[in-house]
């Protein structure tokens, strides 16, 4: 009985021990899901808490109700709960939950504290709060944490118990097989087929318990994978992107996409194992990833048409099996989407897996839309905080500048108060210097009025006693006359000749009398001037009538020559010029014994002249002036001999100022004298006068000028520093005008374009200075002609206007630009600018080439608007050419037809009587040494003819003419800009790199060497200066921003040293402007580089500027 | 001025006329500003001081004093530059020769601060300074180093707050009227003209300070500000920014990591 029961009994032995052992092995996977579960509850609750937090911490500063949502929907205490029954099997794990809930709850209280409507918290005390809570909130991740970690060993170790139990299982049934192999002999087959069938049961379970654990694991752990994932602080665009690849991984989808919540529906955001192509939308509810969104579950498709998505590997492509659309839901919401295509079919355990993950993948995403939502609130936060800022500096400047202001106000009104006391103080010693000169003025008044009285006094005394004189005189002259003509014969003869002696002498007295009067009258102011119309002939006629008898009595011959004046009519004091007439006469028949008297007339610039010559006793040079007084003649024998009172002349003088006229008298003792007296045509202005200045001085014309006037009277002058002013508005002409005087220029103004293109071509001024509106033609329509007229477009321009057309009038050549209103330093400066482009005399160049097609193409290359070229063919004509004129540059071949061409150079030098040009040698003959020395001693540059020669020759005349390129005719520059020789033109040159940045130093040092130049490196201006002076260099690298000496003063000091004049220099520069690169090129860069460097474009430049066979 | 009123064409003159380009300024500032401004010179809007600027180039000049904000003081925000001396420094000196970009110096009281402080901390031989503005009158005061007397109690007392060694008035000379700081502070600083919003990264530099710059600025601007900085700096190099700017919204930030945030000090990673 007993063998038969013993394998009964081992059985039964052996099936108790292997379901205890599949008892313990399903315990132990379900701790490890245990394990799983705890984690992600683990993860759920840190999320959640988070969400509270950047929730609560966005409400703060932004106070949008919007962002409590977060808050509000997350549920953390209940995550909490579900953890606490969770972890119940380990008391440590109890007590750190137990701790987080009480964090949690200490927080909580805190947030609600603040959100509780009745809570009117300061804001800035509640972000101090938030500040606390941030701490309390870093205890609780800490908890959070340990919690994770404690979790992950427990299920490290569980795993291990579980392969642990697998393994003891297996050994279990392999014990129980050698027991029943033992105990097979004892048993009958059915009982063995029995048991067989027993044990397979058995192990198909084991086997099917042991998958199901697998698979949990395997399920459970892309859980925690996908958690990982999608820590952290992301967008809602990188949750999907991150989850798609780790959702793609795990399930070892193929393909993927993912999509995320748009306006419209749902667009694609990211690919896995395709490269999305532009946007994809899909309508909500539309396609696949729609539907599945609609159902808020995973949907599947299977059996996809063969073209339903190619999937390309490197061996071929092919068609997905099987697609599935995984919804993101949260809250039964849908917020994003994965597609995953696979070319297999999908096992269980991935359907499942994708079940679970449906919701963390939901909760992530939403996390990630609060997240962004409070992202764009915060930073609209921020944008509002800058511009509080920015408001606030604003506010301090304008305060700053009030104070300033105020302080300026206090200083200025105490300098005004002060000011207020000088002035003060001034005006009372003005008041009291006014009351002095009015004392003064009143003193000078009163003897003017005294001196006045005085005269009139006098006069009237004069006119009076004369008058008084007259009235008794006329008696006695009466009956002096009676007597004398002795009607009644009772007189003997000598008493007649008595009476006739009183007559005579009642005559002259009568004579001296008048002219006494008159002379009174001039002086008193009282003689007036009564113009009428009369011709020479009516004038003079009746003068020469009265005289005839006179002359006749003394045997002189009296004659009359109207000559060419006796047509000429006549507006004059007819009386007063008779009366002079009469004077010169009675003085000249008076003084003549013998010959003749003459009287002649003629007009000479609009005078009449008459002249009265006799051939009297004449008299002294020195004396022409005497007679002209008063009371005085020739001298004092000479009254008594001739008799007269010696005011005639004097009298006539004046009367003849008095007509706007002169008397004058030339004369010599013995040879008789000539009188001439003046007076005008046309007797003009004063009607009335005070000769108080009796040389009348010939006005010339007013000083103001015409606009349209050139000031400057002779136009021939080319020499003379001419400034034209092209201007309508008289007043700034005038005001331009007194400028350039100022400025030591003679100017010319012109009221209108055709005028001032006139002046400018006759004058050609130094410069013009042209207004845009002028009244005939525009301004810029003048400054086109002048520069289109080859003699005077070298002329600068400056424009100035009230309307700015700077770009275009300086595209057409104008030198400078200003706006009215103009200022007086605009001005000045402008002037004084345009002088700085004065001596822009044409440039003018001396080619001497045999062959007159090389002749025509180096004249070509070199063509510039301010440069005149004159291209001969021989030395003689060369050496004729600069007898001729000077030239600012010459280039020479060598091979002439009549002299060598360094034969010719060297006469050039030896003639010191030749301006000897800077010489550029351009030849195609290859040189010795001793030629190149020889050469080079009279030639700076050597320009071997070849194919790159014209860009080098093109160089080398720049540099002597000092032409920026720029100026250069477009398609010259370009050639000139072309990348010239390639590596071997700088293989083995210099470069100096000036600059203090290590890193483009040694960006610049490896790509410049790898080209094969030679890199000398400054570290600032003063290096590199001391450089250049030790070490030939063929080009400079300079960077402008430098510590100690910068590189625009480090080019302006190389420069100024004349050995590095033709040094090429590139500037690099930081500054993106044109301005910066003007004042490069002005500090003497050749060319300019913006940083960043792009070093192909430097290499170009470099390659442009390094000049090919130089020797450096 | 018509609050609506363009102000692209005034923008656009000042960018092909004057080289200035404002167009990328944060609107609501510029607008007060050049309202200011238009004020100042006597012309009722945009448009008009547009046309007066055409007519008077010089007057450009003021104008961009009055649009720039050029305000500053020593010492600023003195938490800063505790930060900036007792953590910032120290790291710094680690560099052999760090190189420091003051971007937007104004009148340069930042620069003298800065300068203080590395010298104070032994720093000052080995340490450059590139010192740069927009603003040439700005620069200009700047290399002076002369500020008004009646702020130097203020100076003094930010200076102390900062953690400064000892009495400002050893690095300054006054007179009744103003105080002109020692030019050893300036010897190793370079002065510049350069614009962050048209003009590219000069040097590798080791620290940036750019203070109450970006607060003008849109903010594509201040991301392209933010780019070059990320560009200038070495990795571990600082940024040192204003009490209101933050790199957080650009899209540079991921260049950054936090340094100090309370103080607004960011390290390039």
């Amino acid at each position: 009985m007993i063998s038969l029961w013993t394998p009964v009994l081992l059985l039964l032995l052996g099936g108790g021990l292997l379901a205890l052992q599949i008892n313990r092995m399903m315990e132990d996977a379900d701790w490890l899901e245990h394990s799983q579960v705890v984690i992600a509850t683990t993860y759920d609750v840190q999320r959640q808490i988070i969400d509270q937090e950047t929730s609560l911490r966005g409400y703060l500063l932004t106070e949008a109700d919007l962002v409590l949502e977060a808050f509000h929907a997350a549920r953390p205490r209940e995550a909490i709960e579900r953890l606490r029954a969770l972890v119940g099997d380990s008391a440590e794990q109890t007590a750190s939950v137990e701790a987080l809930l009480r964090s949690y709850e200490r927080w909580l209280q805190i947030a609600s504290a603040i959100l509780a409507p009745a809570a009117d918290l300061e804001r800035l005390g509640a972000l101090e709060e938030l500040e606390r809570r941030k701490s309390r909130m870093d205890t609780i991740r800490v908890v959070l944490g340990e919690i994770i970690d404690r979790e992950t060993e427990l299920r490290a170790t569980r795993s291990a118990a579980s392969v642990a139990s697998v393994r003891s299982t297996r050994i279990a049934v392999l014990s129980v097989f050698v027991v029943l192999a033992g105990a097979l002999a004892f048993l009958t087959r059915t009982q063995l087929v029995a048991i067989a069938r027993t044990y397979g049961d058995a192990l198909a379970g084991e086997q099917a318990i042991r998958a199901k654990v697998e698979d949990q694991d395997w399920s459970a752990a892309g859980v925690i994978e996908l958690g990982e994932a999608m820590q952290g602080e992301l967008d809602v665009d990188e949750v999907v992107t991150r989850a798609l690849h780790s959702v793609a991984k795990r399930t070892g989808a193929e393909v993927g996409a993912a999509f995320a919540s748009s306006a419209t529906g749902w667009s694609l955001r990211a690919g896995h194992g395709f490269a999305p192509q532009g946007t994809l939308e899909f309508a909500r509810g539309d396609g696949l990833v729609g539907r599945s969104a609609n159902a808020a579950a995973v949907m599947w498709l299977s059996d996809l048409p063969h073209d339903y998505l190619r999937v390309r590997s490197g061996l071929g492509e092919t068609g997905p099996r099987e697609v599935v659309a995984l919804p993101a839901v949260a809250d039964g919401r849908v917020v994003a989407a994965l597609e995953l295509g696979f070319l297999h079919e999908v096992p269980e355990r991935v359907r499942q897996f994708l079940q679970r993950v449906s919701e963390p993948f939901g909760a992530a995403v939403r996390s990630a839309e609060y997240r962004e939502r409070l992202r764009s609130l915060l930073e609209q936060e921020q944008k509002q905080s800058e511009e509080l800022q920015a408001q606030q500096e604003e506010l301090r400047v304008a305060n700053e500048e009030l104070e300033q202001q105020g302080e300026e106000l206090r200083g200025a009104h105490t300098q005004l108060e002060e000011r207020q006391q000088a002035l003060e103080e001034a005006n009372a010693g003005l008041e009291a210097q006014t009351l002095e000169l009015r004392r003064a003025e009143r003193e000078i008044t009163a003897k003017a009025e005294e001196l006045g009285q005085a005269s009139r006094y006098k006069s009237e005394f004069l006119a009076n006693m004369s008058h008084e004189l007259r009235t008794p005189l006329n008696s006695t002259l009466i009956l002096a006359k009676l007597l004398a003509d002795n009607e009644p014969g009772t007189l003997s003869d000598e008493q007649v000749r008595f009476a006739q002696t009183i007559y005579q002498a009642g005559n002259d007295l009568l004579a001296l009398i008048n002219d006494i009067l008159d002379l009174s009258k001039i002086e008193a102011g009282r003689m007036e001037v009564r113009p009428s119309q009369t011709n020479v002939v009516a004038l003079l006629d009746p003068v020469m009538r009265t005289f005839d008898p006179l002359a006749t009595d003394k045997g002189l011959r009296l004659r009359i020559d109207y000559g060419e004046a006796r047509e000429v009519p006549l507006v004059t004091d007819v009386q007063r010029v008779q009366q002079i007439v009469k004077n010169l006469l009675s003085n000249a028949v008076k003084f003549t014994d013998l010959g003749q008297v003459t009287v002649s007339t003629a007009v000479v610039d609009d005078r009449l002249v008459i002249t009265v010559t006799d051939t009297g006793i004449g008299f002294a040079p020195e004396q022409g002036e005497l007679i002209f007084e008063a009371f005085r003649q020739a001298d004092g024998t000479t009254r008594r001999k001739h008799g007269g009172t010696g005011l005639g002349l004097a009298i006539s003088r004046d009367f003849a100022r008095l007509l706007g006229g002169d008397v004058t008298a030339e004369s010599a003792p013995g040879r008789g004298s000539v009188f001439r007296m003046f007076i005008p045509l046309t007797h003009v202005g004063r009607t009335e006068t005070a000769l108080a200045s009796p040389v009348a001085r010939p006005l010339r014309p007013a000083a103001a000028r015409s606009p349209a006037t050139p000031t400057s009277s002779n136009g021939q002058h080319r020499d003379a520093r001419h400034l034209l002013i092209i201007e309508d508005d008289v007043a700034f002409a005038g005001i331009l005008d007194g400028l350039a005087r100022e400025l030591g220029y003679e100017s010319a103004i012109a009221g209108t374009a055709a005028l001032g293109l006139e002046l400018a071509e006759t004058l050609l001024p130094r410069a013009i200075l042209l207004d845009v509106r002028l009244p005939d033609h525009s301004g810029l329509g003048v400054l086109d002609a002048l520069k289109h007229h080859p003699a005077t477009r070298h002329i600068p321009v400056h424009m100035i206007s009230a309307v700015d057309h700077s770009e275009q009038a300086l595209a057409m050549g104008a030198a400078g630009y200003i706006t009215k209103p103009v200022s007086r330093d605009d001005l000045v400066s402008a002037v004084r600018k345009l002088e700085t482009f004065a001596p822009a005399r044409r440039r003018r160049l001396l080619v001497v080439e045999d062959d007159a097609t090389q002749r025509e193409a180096v004249t070509k290359l070199l063509e510039g608007p301010d440069l005149e070229i004159l291209a001969v063919g021989t030395a003689g004509e060369a050496l004729a050419a600069l007898r001729e004129a000077t030239f600012d540059c010459m280039v020479t071949d060598l091979g002439l037809p009549d002299v060598p061409g360094a034969d010719l150079l060297q006469t050039i030098a030896d003639d010191q009587t030749l301006a000897f040009p800077p010489v550029i040698v351009y030849t195609g003959r290859e040189l010795d040494e001793a030629e190149e020395a020889r050469l080079r001693a009279l030639s700076p540059s050597i320009v071997v003819k070849g194919a790159r020669s014209p860009e080098r020759l093109l160089d080398e005349v720049t540099l002597f003419l000092h032409r920026v390129e720029s100026q250069l005719p477009p398609e010259r520059q370009h050639m000139l800009r072309r990348a010239r020789d390639q590596e071997d033109s700088l293989v083995g040159r210099k470069v100096l790199i000036v600059e203090d940045d290590v890193r483009n130093v040694f960006a610049l040092t490896s790509a410049l060497e790898a080209k094969g130049l030679r890199v000398l490196i400054a570290r600032n201006g003063r290096e590199a200066i001391e450089t250049l002076e030790r070490e030939p260099v063929a080009l400079v690298l300079m960077d402008v921003m430098m510590p100690e000496m910068d590189g625009i003063e480090a080019m302006q000091r190389i420069r100024a040293n004349r050995r590095f004049a033709k040094l090429p220099i590139i500037a690099l520069t930081a500054k993106a402007m044109p301005d910066d690169r003007e004042r490069c090129l002005t500090a003497g860069a050749n060319d300019y580089i913006a940083k960043p460097l792009h070093v192909d474009r430097l290499l170009s430049l470099i390659r442009v500027w390094i000049q090919p066979g130089a020797i450096t | 001025m018509d609050p609506s009123e363009d102000l692209g064409p005034l923008l656009a003159y000042m960018r092909s006329r004057f080289h200035y380009d404002f167009t990328g300024y944060a609107e609501a500032s510029l607008r007060r500003r050049i309202v200011r401004a238009a004020e100042k010179l006597g012309c009722a809007d945009a448009g008009a001081l547009h046309e007066r600027l055409s007519r008077e180039p010089a007057l450009f000049d003021r104008v961009l004093n009055e649009v720039t904000v050029p305000v500053s003081e020593l010492f600023r925000d003195p938490a800063f530059f505790r930060i900036l001396r007792e953590r910032v420094v120290p790291y710094l000196a680690t560099f052999p020769f760090p190189r420091i970009w003051v971007a937007g110096c104004s009148t340069g009281e930042e620069v003298y601060s800065l300068s203080i402080v590395l010298r104070e901390e032994g720093l000052s031989s080995r340490a450059l300074i590139y010192a740069t503005d927009i603003n040439p009158r700005a620069l200009q005061m700047a290399e002076a180093g002369i500020y008004d007397i009646g702020r130097m109690a203020a100076f003094s007392r930010q200076y102390q707050a900062s953690g400064g060694r000892g009495s400002l008035s050893r690095y300054y000379h006054a007179n009744e009227s103003a105080a002109v700081f020692d030019r050893s502070l300036r010897e190793r600083v370079v002065f510049a003209d350069h614009s962050l919003a048209t003009d590219g990264v000069f040097a590798e530099v080791q620290m940036v300070l750019c203070r109450n710059v970006l607060i003008y600025f849109g903010r594509e601007l201040q991301d392209r500000a933010f780019g070059l900085f990320a560009d200038a700096l070495c990795p571990l190099g600082f940024l040192g920014l204003g009490q209101r700017e933050t790199v957080q919204f650009s899209p540079n930030r991921t260049s950054f990591r936090e340094f100090e945030e309370e103080t607004r000090w960011y390290q390039r990673i």
